[in-house]
């Protein structure tokens, strides 16, 4: 032991120096991310946790106050509001996204359609356009009641006008509306991505065995997709929560009716920049973070019983 | 100044500060070889064309001094602003903050104390503006324009509807005016239910001497019952349909103002700029103005909306340039009336209402003499509660509670204990 221990702590040593040095280069190259990481996200992240303790508006010193901001926000109807509608936004949006881009998706990857690449840039042209803005401003004049062309158009199809924007629930099927605008290219190029790489021998040989087209895509398409839709499912789920530009600008007033289109980060912005309680935003966004941590392991629990219980069936 | 507090276009407007600004380190650098000063000065359409119309004469006086004007709406100042006092840098040598948001900045003890200088002005000015501009005794802004309220109607409208305009006293005459009016299909005013702002409302308690606290800053909405009066009235008048549907200051609302689709508009002074300039250029003398229809027989028939003032920076290194730029723009009665006469801001300088120009005719009202009309509803402007550092947080929590009211989702009395209750847990009032 005592002889041999030396000789072995030196190896033990230049063999770390040595990992180290063929590391070196590696970890100077992946540092930039490390270092922007640090500066943009790690360092704020610790300062809102800091923030949410104190009372603070900008300038000044920032008073502790301990856990008062959090115990206000338990009573914060608008912020619950403002959960309640997210939760509410993706029941009504994803579902729609989901099935709409799952079938054109199908559509464009079947030999019936002609000119696919047309109608595929069609489909993805909003999500280049990366025009939130302007899609909002646009939507807005769309769906004026008075003076909107959708109102116009049910007209001249006899039917009566639809409060798209004044109404608490049309508020919230509108603004669905314009995320599902905004997105759908995107969530149907995935999935016919996903689509392309199912062999198509598996949907021959269905057929062969006498399987009708609704049958082929019911047993066939849809399991061997289930990756790629539930990739779009959680893309979409943190997406609705984390609205922001769409519910500020689709409203002649921020948040729609009675903040019925309101979202968290809304919510967190707006009593940041416009209130300047920028203590108790912070402790909103603690509480947000957390909801959407709680959202996202649910969902993974779930998902990944639904994989078993596939395997078991099997 | 500007109606809109609807939040919009922040970053677009963002990039291009950052660009100027960066332009304006650029310009100020060259121009310190040659012992220039740069001001910059910040401030949104149509304010910054009346400031600059004034420009012209400050140069000559002033030719040490060049003048960069950034365009910005008020939104857009008051959100770089509170950016920049949360960075300790970045604000211009001056800029225009409406009166509504004053408040908020001379409570981050952002601008300069300019109490000393301003004290020479100190009669000669509206006495309401000065509560706006003051804290804790100190003066931390320079008045610029006042928001007399009256009410501008339409008058081939009112002519086919059998309404004289001169009827109107009251509000209830201003009900009664709206059933004829609704017979035609016209409403006579516009108010948005699902997206109402609040700020009509907020009028209304104002031209009462009212508002969301009293004189102590206590909560009063639920308190008192002209409050919920007013706020019934309101209800009143959605019931009988006889107001419009639409949220204000967008295109469809612009385009009932320009195409005869409502009577009147009980709104400030400033709308006759916007009227004239480009929302309404064609309706030259169709439209008039008379006083804004009071709550009793004696009661006041006016209100104030907006109302702005000029505010130097304490980080501005131009302090004396800055104060001789504010003094020659708002403080000369020559300069003030040639600024009204041109835009329709309307001086709270009571020195420059002698300007023979206020008792000219004015084609665009079918040769009223609208300006001597709103000098004397000036001078009743109530002292009021509307404005104060937590005004922001105030309207918005009001407005969602109006809302509701509006939708019928809560009473009258409802919607006002949820606002007080939400406002007093937010701000701390009692």
């Amino acid at each position: 032991m005592g002889p041999a221990g030396r000789p072995a702590r030196a190896a033990g040593l230049s063999r770390a120096r040595r990992a180290l040095r063929r590391a070196g280069w590696p970890l100077l190259f992946v540092s930039p991310f490390f270092v922007l990481f640090g500066i943009f996200s790690l360092y704020p992240i610790g300062f809102s946790a800091w923030l949410s303790l104190r009372d603070w508006s900008l300038t000044g010193p920032a008073r502790w106050v301990g856990l008062a901001n959090y115990r206000a926000l338990i009573h914060d109807a608008l912020f619950w509001q403002s959960m309640l509608n997210a939760a509410l936004l993706f029941l009504i949006y994803v579902p729609a996204m989901t099935l709409i881009a799952l079938v054109l998706a199908s559509l464009l990857n079947s030999r019936y359609v002609r000119l696919q690449g047309f109608w595929r840039t069609l489909i993805f042209l909003p999500y280049i356009m990366s025009g939130t803005v302007a899609a909002a401003f646009t939507f807005q004049l769309l769906l004026d009641r008075n003076a909107g062309y959708a109102n116009k158009f049910l007209s001249f199809l006899g039917v009566s006008p639809v409060p798209w924007l004044d109404s608490t629930w049309w508020a919230r099927i509108s603004l669905g509306m314009l995320v599902l605008w905004a997105w759908l290219g995107y969530n149907m190029l995935i999935m016919l991505a996903g689509l392309q790489a199912i062999p198509p021998e598996l949907s021959e040989a269905a057929r062969v065995d006498g399987a009708g087209p609704v049958r082929i895509f019911c047993r066939i398409t849809v399991p061997l997709l289930r990756p790629v839709i539930v990739f779009s499912v959680t893309l979409s789920i943190i997406g609705t929560f984390s609205l922001f530009t769409e519910p500020l600008l689709l409203f002649p007033v921020a948040g729609g009716p009675a903040n019925a289109a309101s979202t968290p980060v809304l919510q967190i912005w707006q009593n940041t920049f416009s209130f300047l309680r920028v203590g108790y935003s912070a402790a909103m966004s603690w509480i947000y973070f957390a909801v959407i941590v709680v959202i996202a392991l649910t969902q993974y629990f779930l998902v990944s019983r639904g994989d078993r219980y596939l395997v078991d069936r099997r | 100044m500007d109606g809109r507090r609807t939040i919009r276009r922040v970053s677009r407007v963002a990039v291009a500060v950052t660009a100027l600004a960066a332009l304006l380190v650029v310009a100020a650098g060259a121009n310190a070889a040659h012992r220039t000063t740069t001001l910059t000065v910040w401030c949104w359409t149509p304010s910054d064309d009346a400031l600059k119309t004034a420009d012209a004469g400050f140069t000559k006086a002033h030719p040490d001094i060049t003048l960069n004007y950034v365009q910005i709406k008020p939104q857009d100042v008051y959100q770089k602003l509170q950016l920049d006092a949360a960075a300790g840098s970045g604000f211009p040598d001056v800029s225009c903050i409406e009166d509504s948001h004053l408040a908020q900045f001379t409570k981050l003890g952002i601008l300069a104390d300019i109490t000393k200088q301003a004290a020479p002005y100190k009669k000669q000015i509206q006495a309401y503006k000065w509560t706006q501009e003051t804290l804790n005794g100190h003066v931390y802004a320079f008045p610029w324009d006042a928001g007399p309220m009256g009410l501008f109607y339409r008058r081939s409208v009112f002519k086919s509807a059998g309404i004289n305009p001169s009827s109107i006293r009251t509000w209830n005459d201003f009900y009664k005016a709206g059933l004829k009016l609704k017979k035609l299909g016209t409403p006579i005013w516009l108010q948005s239910k699902a997206q109402n702002d609040a700020r009509f409302f907020e009028d209304l308690l104002w031209q009462q001497g009212l508002g969301y606290v009293d004189a102590k800053g206590h909560v009063v909405l639920d308190k008192s019952p002209k409050v919920l009066a007013t706020l019934q009235f309101l209800g009143k008048m959605w019931n009988a349909g006889i107001l419009g549907d639409q949220a204000e200051w967008t295109d469809p609302w612009y385009a009932a103002i320009s195409g005869g689709k409502v009577a009147t508009l009980p709104m400030a002074v400033w709308m006759g700029t916007f009227l004239k300039s480009w929302l309404a250029p064609k309706t030259s003398g169709d439209w008039g103005v008379i006083p804004l229809p009071s709550w009793t027989a004696k009661g006041a028939h006016t209100a104030n909306d907006g109302g702005s003032a000029l505010a130097i920076f304490k980080s501005s290194s131009n302090f004396n340039a800055a104060w001789q730029y504010v003094q020659w723009h708002l403080g000369r009665a020559d300069v003030q009336a040639h600024m009204y006469q041109q835009t329709d801001i309307f001086p709270s300088l009571e020195s420059a209402w002698r300007s023979p120009y206020m008792r000219q005719t004015d084609a665009y009202y079918g040769g009223e003499k609208q300006r001597q009309i709103f000098e004397t509803l000036a001078k009743q402007i109530p002292v009021a509660y509307i404005y104060s550092s937590d005004y922001e947080q105030m309207d918005s929590l009001m407005s969602t509670e109006l809302q509701k009211f509006a939708l019928g989702k809560e009473t009258a009395q409802q919607a006002l204990k949820n606002a007080a209750n939400a406002i007093r847990s937010r701000t701390g009032r009692s």
